[in-house]
């Protein structure tokens, strides 16, 4: 950065040095782009334009907790995760797709928050379930495959999407946790002999 | 041949570029996304204290310690705490700060990670390597010497430091969480012509129950030991596994000494190397028959078995082998996983 008062010249002074410092400056200090910034140049001089109000990053599994949650589309194995709506009372696809993959117009679904469902330090959770059979393998030809739930508590199987936290008078959300950010394949662990696997979420 | 008088360009190219420089740009709009671990650092006038943007490992946020002074006083609250001086651990989600850990030094004035030296009495030293980043910025190599007499019987370290170097320090931080420990209990009979060898392998619940936020000069990631040095009990096996979050440098001003306190004056950097929340499992859950005693005959005759584990061990490929193959399929070290 130049130091303007270094370019000061006293009386009887040559002001050459100055000059050539303010030449060094100048080919060092070229006004280039990057991103979000836009440049125009003007005969009254340059004008820059900077915005880098950049969209937030649009991860899977991205969770909005209010009244309602919304749940940014995600898989498990490949299969796009289900939601009950709201709005239409049945379980919809994340992708705002039909069964057969078209696209619907009723926008995304959104699970309504059940404020009395909470854990005793007023939290929550929006769960990922899939439903995996013991050898691994999971049916996504069954409707409901993989869906997006609300939980008071760990669950032994899924895997937590977001963890929200409630208020004291537990009637509306201070701040949601994101906890997930990719797709995932499933693998099993065994955990007893009573045959009762831990499903391993492991991004795809 | 053209003059410019002294007094002419001061007024019109000075005066009019004190008019425009600085020029200041100040950003408008929503912050970029930040990733789970993500650390923060600010001087509090007294301290350098950094905060961790929460970030989970199974589902739970990491526990951190710091001390009431550094926590909002609605954590004070939540965690009955009495004063402010008094230790506390609390989760990262209610946004504590900690002050930084001791620091290490790297490059310029560094101590060397490792020396030896050779039959000649050559002595050859190491020294953790300057990222090429901080260079950049003016830290140089260590060039530290030892110097030795062995007349005398003593060794000097001598740091030479060139004119307007400048000195990096870091810290590390890390994840630990806990996790049950093996443990191999062994025990020996005899028969007619063979020793019997008996293990039985054994889990500790770990005193932890939550994954903690740890600090220091330097995370050291442990070798994970050989199956034989556990299985014969000369290396014990963890309650936890660890893993690296973030290294955080500072910068000193030019011609700073090693010893100079760390103020403000100094420019900190982060490097991160955990960015998304994690899970973490056991290499293998233990069953119930997993603690059942497991007997090797070792072919010795009887009465003459060698007390030493490991040698005992070392008189047969195949009882090392089936040993091994025991304890591999129920010892508990764990891993770590992005979510």
């Amino acid at each position: 950065m130049l130091n303007v008062n270094e370019l000061e010249v006293k009386k009887g002074d040559k002001v050459l040095p100055a000059w050539k410092k303010l030449v060094s400056w100048i080919r060092r200090s070229k006004v280039i782009t990057g991103p979000g910034i836009r440049l125009s140049f003007t005969p009254q001089g340059v004008v820059a334009v900077v915005n880098r109000e950049e969209s937030p990053w649009k991860h899977p599994w991205k969770c909005s907790v209010g009244d309602t949650a919304y749940v940014r589309p995600g898989t498990v194995e490949g299969v796009v995760a289900s939601m009950m709506d709201d709005n239409t009372k049945t379980l919809r696809r994340l992708d705002e797709r039909d069964k057969d993959g078209n696209k619907t117009d009723d926008g995304p679904p959104r699970l309504k928050i059940n404020f009395k469902k909470h854990d005793d330090e007023g939290k929550f959770y929006i769960w990922l379930n899939a439903e995996i059979s013991d050898s691994g393998t999971l049916d996504n030809t069954v409707e409901g495959a993989v869906t997006v739930t609300q939980e008071r508590i760990k669950r032994k199987k899924g895997q937590p999407l977001a963890v929200v936290y409630l208020d004291e008078s537990r009637t509306s959300v201070v701040e949601t946790f994101q906890i997930a950010h990719h797709n995932y394949k499933v693998q099993l662990q065994t955990t007893d002999t009573a045959g009762i696997n831990r499903q391993l979420f492991l991004p795809e | 041949m053209f003059q410019i008088l002294a007094e002419t360009w001061n007024r019109e190219v000075v005066g009019a570029l004190r008019k425009r420089i600085p020029f200041r740009v100040k950003e408008i709009g929503g912050r970029n996304w930040r990733h789970p671990f993500y650390h923060t650092l600010r001087h509090d006038g007294e301290n350098w204290l950094y905060q961790v943007k929460p970030g989970f490992v199974n589902e739970d946020s990491l526990t951190a310690s710091t001390f009431g002074k550094y926590i909002s006083p609605k954590a004070i609250m939540k965690h009955s705490v009495q004063s402010l001086e008094d230790p506390v651990s609390l989760p990262l989600i209610d946004r504590p700060e900690m002050r930084i850990p001791e620091t290490r030094i790297i490059g310029s004035g560094a101590l060397p990670a490792a020396s030896s030296v050779s039959p000649a009495g050559e002595i050859t030293q190491s020294f953790e390597p300057v990222p090429e980043f901080f260079k950049n910025l003016g830290v140089r190599d260590s060039k530290a010497s030892l110097e030795s007499s062995l007349q005398f019987g003593f060794v000097e370290l001598v740091n030479e430091q060139e004119a307007g170097t400048r000195i990096l320090r870091a810290f590390d931080t890390w994840i630990r969480t806990p996790r049950l420990q093996t443990s191999v209990d062994w025990q020996f009979g005899t028969v007619l012509e063979a020793t019997l060898a008996t293990f039985t392998i054994n889990y500790k619940i770990p005193t932890e129950t939550q994954s903690l936020l740890m600090d220091g000069p330097e995370f050291v990631q442990v070798a994970v030991p050989s199956e034989i040095d556990l299985l014969s009990g000369l290396v014990e096996d963890k309650q936890h596994d660890e893993t690296k979050l973030a290294t955080v440098y500072f910068v000193s001003p030019p011609d700073a000494d090693p010893k100079d306190e760390l103020d403000e004056t100094w420019q900190p950097y982060l490097a991160h190397d955990i960015f998304f929340n994690l899970s973490h499992r056991l290499k293998n859950v233990p069953q119930p028959t997993d603690t059942e005693p497991n007997t090797l005959v070792t072919g010795l005759a009887g009465g003459i078995a060698d007390p030493i584990i490991g040698g005992l061990l070392a008189q047969n490929n195949d009882l090392l082998s089936n040993a091994a193959q025991i304890y591999r399929l129920r010892s508990t070290g764990g891993a770590f996983w992005s979510v």
